[in-house]
């Protein structure tokens, strides 16, 4: 009986453990939401590829490019591979229609201060790709637009340049593309100052930010699209590039000028995404705040494993460089063909010690993210819209 | 498990009843019911690159459960809990609260306790206390679309995750009450205090204590 005892007991055991079979860890890869097609509009730092290549570093994997933030998001949402609907053929630009990425590098909201195309109605005016895209929306596509970084940029050279009359009259010209001629001269006055042309600029950067939430909600909002992300301007003034300018405007007037150019800059950056807020108040448009973003990352780059977030991780070659700072810059060909993941892995800079240095480095060229910069940027919007709902 | 497993049980404790009804020295209880794991999360912080502050709970799971207990004299016993295992969601906090269930893991518990029964074999109740030792099995950890959408992943380079397996001790309270016919109804509650380490395949890791509560309630046999 003792024997039979356990064995029932055994028996009834072994059934119960029987229900631990094992499972391998895994992931569902379904997205949430899936959305037909993926639709972008902007400028550098979302463009896959107009000029042949990504404004970022280049993949020694050729066939798989570095992703940037708008492909990280897009490829959560189930789409294929973003290609760019413009192409440039070093003419002109060539539409792709199988393709909905329809970023430009250099894109602007208001592209008329363009120096080398000063047109609203070019691949370049984001504004323009929106309208161009916007025959094709459909309502569950999903739209991400960005702009006015390269306005600011404008915006910035132009004001610092105004220390001549003919500065000056640049820096109007510039302002009265957007604003009233009256408008800006009553705000600059009869003596232009520092802080009367700044009062201009600001009103300027609202004007952008006012522009380019009209047209989300020209070309896309009415077109019955619910899910639109809209990234607003990150403080340029962190980028190598502009760190470069402000040196300049310290070594020639002082570290308390050079802090008053910052201060003014981000005052002008965020009057262009309060503006761009408010046009798009009581949408359904998810506004994701690069500017805050940027300012966690900088304040804690170790928190984000980033080592270096000053330097641009390209090589310095020549042709390669900004004639202004005299940094690597992404513009120029010789530097795209440099700033390769091999080669860079290949030749340590001094200071480094692994093959990986670069993937520590927040800016590739000295205004362009890299792209470990881009994943975080792109996992950020990730977390902005799972809490949405649509992740 | 399936039902048929689960249906084999019930005539492995019938077939034995009728047998006298004391938990008297060198006899083996057998229980059938149902436990539910309540985990009482403590996150840490995900290792860097992340937000600061990202943080992840988990939820309670209940499931079939069992158990078998060997009276080694009239008052201590040993006790074998056993259970089909628990499946726990793992959703985001702190930084990252609101983004959902970031993934499931299935969990079995393994543990061995020693137990104190009060009172004489014969009497209609008995509580008990125990202590013992557990080893949290984690297996099958599943993460969600979610997870890789926020830690930079895409669906053709998925982020996973697995849990760490750990030993741990636990304490127990419980207390038996005799039905007549040699059936008892259990109810006890057990605590682990058991930390473990969250490893996702981005090589970034989050350490939290779980330290979870159990209740159980079965019927059960004496043989």
């Amino acid at each position: 009986m003792k024997q039979w005892k356990w064995a029932a007991v055994a028996a009834s055991c072994a059934v119960v453990l029987a229900g631990c079979g094992g499972a391998s860890d895994g992931s569902d890869i379904t997205p949430k939401t899936v959305a037909p097609s993926v639709k972008v509009f902007g400028d550098s730092i979302m463009d896959s590829g107009t000029f042949g290549y990504k404004f970022t570093i280049q993949s020694a994997d050729a066939a798989n490019p570095f992703l940037i933030f708008p492909e990280v998001v897009a490829a959560n949402f189930g789409a294929a591979k973003l290609c760019s609907f413009f192409n440039f053929n070093g003419t002109t630009f060539v539409p792709n229609t199988a393709c909905t990425n329809y970023a430009v590098g250099g894109g602007r909201v208001n592209n008329l201060t363009n120096a080398s195309a000063p047109s609203a109605t070019v691949p370049f005016s984001i504004t323009y790709q929106m309208a161009v895209g916007s025959a094709s929306l459909g309502a569950s596509d999903v739209v991400i637009v960005d702009g006015g970084g390269n306005d600011l940029a404008d915006l910035t050279g132009a004001y610092l340049s105004a220390t001549t009359p003919a500065g000056v009259a640049n820096y109007m010209k510039l302002l009265g593309t957007l604003l009233p001629a009256a408008t800006v001269s009553a705000i600059i006055g009869t003596t232009p100052t520092s802080t009367s042309m700044g009062t201009a600029a600001g009103a300027y950067a609202q004007a952008i930010g006012k522009t380019l939430g009209a047209a989300v909600k020209t070309s896309i909002v009415s077109k019955g699209v619910s899910k639109i992300i809209v990234v607003n301007t990150t403080d340029i003034t962190t980028t190598p590039r502009f760190a470069a300018v402000l040196g300049g405007v310290a070594a020639a007037g002082g570290t308390a000028q050079r802090d008053a150019v910052q201060g003014a800059v981000r005052a002008w950056t965020q009057a262009l995404n309060a503006a761009l807020a408010q046009e798009l108040a009581g949408t359904n448009v998810q506004i994701f705040d690069l500017y805050a973003e940027g300012a966690k990352i900088t304040a804690t780059p170790a928190q984000f494993a980033l080592t270096n977030i000053t330097t641009p991780a390209c090589p310095k070659v020549a042709n390669g460089l900004d004639t202004t700072t005299g940094q690597a810059s992404l513009s120029l060909p010789a530097t795209v063909a440099a700033c390769n993941s091999a080669g860079m892995s290949a030749n340590i800079p001094v200071g480094e010690t692994s093959a990986n240095w670069w993937k520590g480095y927040a800016f590739s060229d000295n205004f362009h993210p890299t792209p470990a910069l881009h994943q975080l940027i792109g996992q950020a919007i990730n977390v902005q819209l799972a809490k949405a709902g649509w992740l | 498990m399936n039902n048929t497993a689960k249906l084999l049980l019930i005539p492995a404790l019938l077939a034995c009843a009728g047998l006298a009804q004391a938990q008297t020295a060198g006899s083996i209880l057998v229980r059938a019911g149902a436990t539910t794991i309540t985990p009482n999360v403590s996150s840490g912080d995900l290792t860097p690159p992340s937000l600061v502050g990202t943080k992840s709970s988990i939820g309670s799971s209940t499931r079939l459960s069992g158990g078998i207990t060997y009276m080694v004299d009239d008052n201590i016993a040993l006790d074998l809990p056993v259970a089909i295992p628990f499946e726990h969601d793992i959703s985001g906090d702190g930084a990252i609260l609101g983004v959902g269930k970031i993934g499931t893991v299935k969990a079995l518990p393994a543990t061995l306790v020693a137990q104190w029964r009060f009172f004489e074999p014969t009497a209609t109740f008995r509580p008990y206390v125990g202590a013992g030792l557990t080893y949290a099995a984690f297996f099958g950890a599943r993460s969600t679309s979610t997870l890789t959408a926020i830690s930079g992943g895409t669906p053709s380079n998925p982020t996973t995750l697995s849990v760490e397996s750990k030993w741990a001790a636990t304490v127990q309270l419980g207390a038996t009450a005799q039905l007549g016919g040699g059936w008892f109804l259990d109810a006890n509650y057990t605590y682990t205090p058991l930390s473990t380490r969250t490893t996702l395949s981005t090589g970034q890791t989050l350490d939290a204590k779980l330290d979870p509560s159990s209740f159980s309630l079965a019927v059960g046999m004496k043989f």
